[in-house]
């Protein structure tokens, strides 16, 4: 026991010093790029929640994060100008999103149909609501001063038709009573506030799941996963707590929507889409599905390998003096990257289907619970070391290398 | 509402049921079959798509030949990846549907690397009839003559042929009937060809009359699902029972506008308002939340609440 | 007279064709019942309707009084009823422990459920494996560990399909011991094979066969019944009564 209360520690550390150092340690863009990939974690986070823990598979919990940050985006829009914060927005598209889940979930799990049937259901559910998106492009497609513009994402208009000024959704801002201004959270060159509250959230968010599974409902759900019959023969309503484990789901995936468009200001139908569906499955099955922390480690990678893969574009020009088969291989390799992300993805699906692997942070775990002496003494302080150096350099032009 | 309105109404109907048929036919099959759910299967119907506007416009063959070309190549690569790939996961139907997920994104890539991201048609020569003041395709009739040729050629196939006792033995009881002597892994393989040929032939069938782009099988893929969740187990009787009720509903919603709901965008010709039903989006939502309605009372499905009862 | 935990009116299963249960049966709370008969004569489907596990096609069943036919198995479950089933079905991923506190905890709430998994822990004699997941015990393990999960909640009627499975002589006879130990708070019905155990419980038997109820009384009345002797023989001499 004490030995893996050292290893978490140890691992809490490793991540989290690198992570807090970040904003100094680092030009904005970097915060920016992990502050997505922490809230794809958190989405992922969701799904391993009831899949890794309780066996439901839910191809389409993208379907609560989508709405989730279109919710948040209608109301923040329209209280914005008004209150200044975004509370109501922030709370709306939490209940939005645990809405739409619960009313899912109790069809689905009251009505007792099979999980198989489950998967479909959720996945229908994010295309449908896909294509509800795209189309809601007509100016007639707003509430209050939102318009919903179809493919090119949520934006608020001027209140009439004189004042046609567009603007953004807006960032999570909060104004409490005794605060002289609203203090929005942003990131940029000046404030990684925005970036804080996204790392602040993951851990809450991570130790919020871990503690729900460590209480009843957890054990019940593993239970389920286990033998659903065997649960409900020692008393336990099933359906109530696979609905109750899949409505918290929703509402977590909605707090990474929210987060979402609060991050970019921006959210458009893309995010009900097959292919944020299908990263989202590719976060949790990369990253390991019996790991909280799993979601977080797949989205870092995948998020990591595709913006890399997006930035090399082979053979800028193709040369005019080419022959033809160098010309098709070039042409050939550059489609092939263009489209590496959905290609990464299907290999990924595929391949660790097929080789029965538990993901990468099973393994890693067990490499540093193994090596953990190691660790301490090296990695940690290398660690350190590091990223002090950096935020010396960035910040007082201390630099060693 | 007038004589033509009707017809032209029970015309779209019989349309929507016509393609919720094509397109859940092949998926049905090999559910109802297999027990496992095969996620690639919108790719095979845009592969059988492209397989026509292959032989169409790069190899100048007649539109017919592509059609019938189209299952063929379609079912081809179904038994590819049968064999290579999901007969290592037969007995885990969730890791099955996670490798046809992989495999369906594989595909999009895949051809969008060869054809690229454009959407392209085809052009083909049939023209509208008269319905009264209505002018109506001519070709949605042959489509749902096909649909009904393939139903009928499916229920032909496995209740008076050698393969299809082979088949529903192996169905039945794998273990038994390979003690018979019969060889499921290729009674699977087959069946999953088949199911992929299907989507094949749905694909090419459907081509000439919706755009051809890769990502064309994501738009009907959850259609396809809903009608084989609700359908249920049996495979014929599942799929026609469930397309009739869907296709009746979506048809209707996407027709009628059912009420108007006032907004306060700045429209061209004042005033906004946002006609709740008479849209196909609108017919897909009905159909999704018909659905779950329907699955709430039949957990099994149609085909499944009929074979419960007797 | 004493009191009638359980009270099944021509309970009926059909599959199909195939009529697997169709019986009338009483039992006495505090009473140990076996319940024996040859394989398919519908023990474990009578049990999985008893428990909710699977919906009767007709009939009733009367428990505590109330009838509780085609309820679900989780309510059945609260009313007082547990259930060891055939197939070993211990939670295999949570540890011997949270497999008994779940048991418990749905009745006796988290505290007195985690202190009470820890008492059964002693009383089936797994104290030593609490820790480790329930798929490292060997059967004869898994089978204490649901016959723990079946009683842990203080059920009023506990239904055991074959307990002794799978285990050796010395194994059986802690397992007897166990049941009587059971018994002296709860009723219980239990499902077996062999004679031996059957004649160390030394209850009320019930003989099922083909789906109804053949004959019922004390070992020695079954013994001794010729019928009884048939339908054993007809099946295979492999459930010859051993000596
Ligand atoms: N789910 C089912 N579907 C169809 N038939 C079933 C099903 N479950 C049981 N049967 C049939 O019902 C009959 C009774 O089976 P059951 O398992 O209750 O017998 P049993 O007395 O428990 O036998 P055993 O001593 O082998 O455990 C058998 O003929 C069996 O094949
Ligand atoms: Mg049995």
């Amino acid at each position: 026991m004490k030995r893996i209360a050292s290893t978490e520690t140890l691992a809490a550390l490793l991540l989290l010093v690198p992570l807090l150092a970040v904003p100094w340690a680092f030009k904005p863009y970097t915060a920016n790029v992990l502050a997505v990939y922490m809230i794809y974690g958190i989405l992922a986070l969701s799904l391993t929640l009831i899949w890794g823990y309780a066996g439901i598979m839910s191809f389409g919990q993208t379907a609560f994060f989508g709405i989730g940050a279109y919710a948040y985006g209608a109301i923040g829009l329209n209280l914005i100008n008004r209150t200044q914060q975004t509370h109501a927005a922030v709370l709306g598209g939490l209940v939005v999103a645990a809405f739409l889940a619960a009313v899912v979930g109790y069809f689905m799990f009251y009505g007792r149909i099979s999980d198989v049937y489950a998967s479909i259901i959720t996945l229908a559910l994010t295309l449908v609501l896909f294509a509800f998106a795209v189309s809601t492009g007509g100016d007639e497609w707003v509430i209050g001063v939102a318009r919903f513009g179809g493919f090119n994402g949520m934006f608020g208009q001027g209140e009439s038709s004189q004042n046609i000024a567009n603007f953004q959704i807006p960032p999570v801002t909060v104004w409490l009573p005794g605060m002289a201004q609203p203090f929005e959270f942003k990131i940029n060159r000046e404030s990684a506030a925005g970036y804080f509250l996204v790392l602040g959230m993951s851990v809450v968010m991570y130790l919020t799941a871990r503690w729900l599974l460590r209480a009843r409902l957890g054990r019940v759900a593993v239970g389920i996963r286990e033998n659903e019959a065997r649960v409900a023969s020692l008393g336990y309503d099933t359906r109530f707590y696979k609905f109750a484990l899949f409505t918290i789901a929703g509402a977590i995936a909605g707090l990474a929507g929210i987060l979402f468009a609060a991050w970019g200001r921006f959210v458009n139908p893309d995010r009900f889409g097959l292919g944020f569906a299908s990263s989202t499955v590719v976060y949790v099955l990369l990253g390991g599905r019996t790991s909280l922390l799993g979601g977080f480690v797949g989205a870092a990678i995948v998020g990591y390998l595709t913006s890399y893969l997006a930035e090399i574009a082979p053979f800028g020009t193709i040369p005019g003096d080419a022959t033809p088969w160098a010309r098709f291989l070039m042409e050939a390799g550059r489609r092939i990257v263009r489209e590496a992300p959905l290609l990464v993805q299907g290999a990924v699906l595929v391949g660790i289907v097929l080789a029965l692997e538990d993901g990468v942070t099973p393994p890693l775990s067990r490499l540093l619970t193994r090596y953990r002496r190691w660790a301490w003494w090296l990695l940690l302080p290398a660690v350190v070391f590091y990223f002090g150096q950096r935020v010396a350099c960035l910040q007082a032009d201390v630099c060693l290398f | 509402m007038s004589l033509d309105t009707a017809a032209i109404v029970v015309l779209e109907i019989l349309n929507s049921i016509t393609i919720l048929v094509l397109l859940a036919l092949g998926l049905a099959l090999i559910f109802g079959m297999m027990r496992i759910v095969n996620l690639a299967q919108g790719e095979f119907f845009t592969a059988g798509a492209f397989t026509v506007l292959t032989a169409v416009r790069f190899a100048h063959l007649p539109l017919w030949v592509g059609m019938l070309l189209a299952p063929l190549v379609v079912a081809g690569i179904g038994i590819a990846i049968e064999r290579l790939i999901i007969r290592r996961l037969y007995g885990r139907p969730l890791d099955v549907m996670l490798a046809t997920w992989g495999v369906s994104l594989l595909l999009i890539g895949l051809i969008t690397v060869i054809f690229g991201a454009v959407t392209q048609g085809i052009p083909f020569a049939l023209g509208n009839f008269q319905v009264g003041r209505y002018s109506y395709p001519e070709y949605r009739i042959v489509m749902t003559t096909v649909a009904a040729g393939l139903m009928l050629g499916v229920y032909v196939l496995f209740r008076y042929t050698a393969f299809g006792r082979r088949a529903r033995a192996t169905i039945a009881n794998p273990e038994m009937a390979s003690a018979a002597g019969i060889n499921t892994p290729r009674m699977f393989m087959l069946t999953f060809g088949l199911g992929a040929g299907l989507a094949g032939a749905a694909g090419a069938i459907m081509a000439p009359i919706v755009g051809v782009v890769p990502t064309m099988g994501v738009l009907y893929i959850a259609r396809a699902f809903i009608t084989v969740v609700v359908g249920g187990p049996v495979v014929l009787v599942g799929t026609l029972s469930s397309a009739s009720a869907l296709g009746f509903i979506e048809a209707l919603i996407s027709r009628f506008s059912l009420f108007q709901i006032e907004t306060a965008g700045h429209c061209a010709p004042p005033p906004c308002a946002i006609n709740i039903g008479g849209s196909a989006f609108f017919g897909q939502i009905a159909l999704l939340i018909f659905a779950i309605l329907l699955l709430r009372l039949l957990p099994q499905g149609i085909s499944g609440f009929w074979r419960q009862r007797r | 007279m004493p009191e009638r935990i359980l009270e099944v009116a021509s309970l009926t299963k059909h599959f199909g064709g195939l009529r697997a249960v169709h019986l009338d049966l009483t039992v006495d709370a505090r009473e140990l019942r076996c319940l024996i008969g040859p394989n398919g004569a519908g023990k474990s489907t009578f049990f999985r309707m008893l428990s909710g596990a699977m919906r009767p096609s007709s009939g009733t069943v009367r428990f505590q009084g109330r009838d509780i036919t085609g309820w679900d198995a989780f309510r059945i479950a609260r009313l007082g009823m547990s259930i060891k089933f055939q197939v070993a079905s211990v939670l295999e991923e949570l540890s011997v422990r949270d497999n008994l506190h779940l048991a418990a905890e749905f009745r006796f709430g988290n505290r007195e459920g985690r202190r009470r998994a820890a008492e059964m822990l002693e009383v089936v004699g797994l104290a030593e494996r609490a820790e480790h997941p329930a798929t490292w015990l060997s059967h004869g393990e898994k089978q204490w560990l649901e016959i723990g999960m079946a009683s842990v909640g203080e059920p009023a009627l506990i239904l055991l399909d074959e307990p002794t499975a799978g285990m050796t002589a010395e194994e059986m006879k802690k397992t007897v011991r166990l049941l009587k130990r059971l018994n002296e708070v709860a009723t219980v019905i239990v499902v077996e094979h062999d004679m031996n155990f059957i004649r160390m419980i030394a209850g009320r038997v019930t003989v099922m066969h083909q789906g109804e109820v053949f004959a019922e009384g004390s070992m020695e009345d079954i013994e001794r019944n010729e019928g009884v002797r048939a339908i054993y023989l007809g099946k295979g001499s492999q459930y010859v009564v051993r000596r």
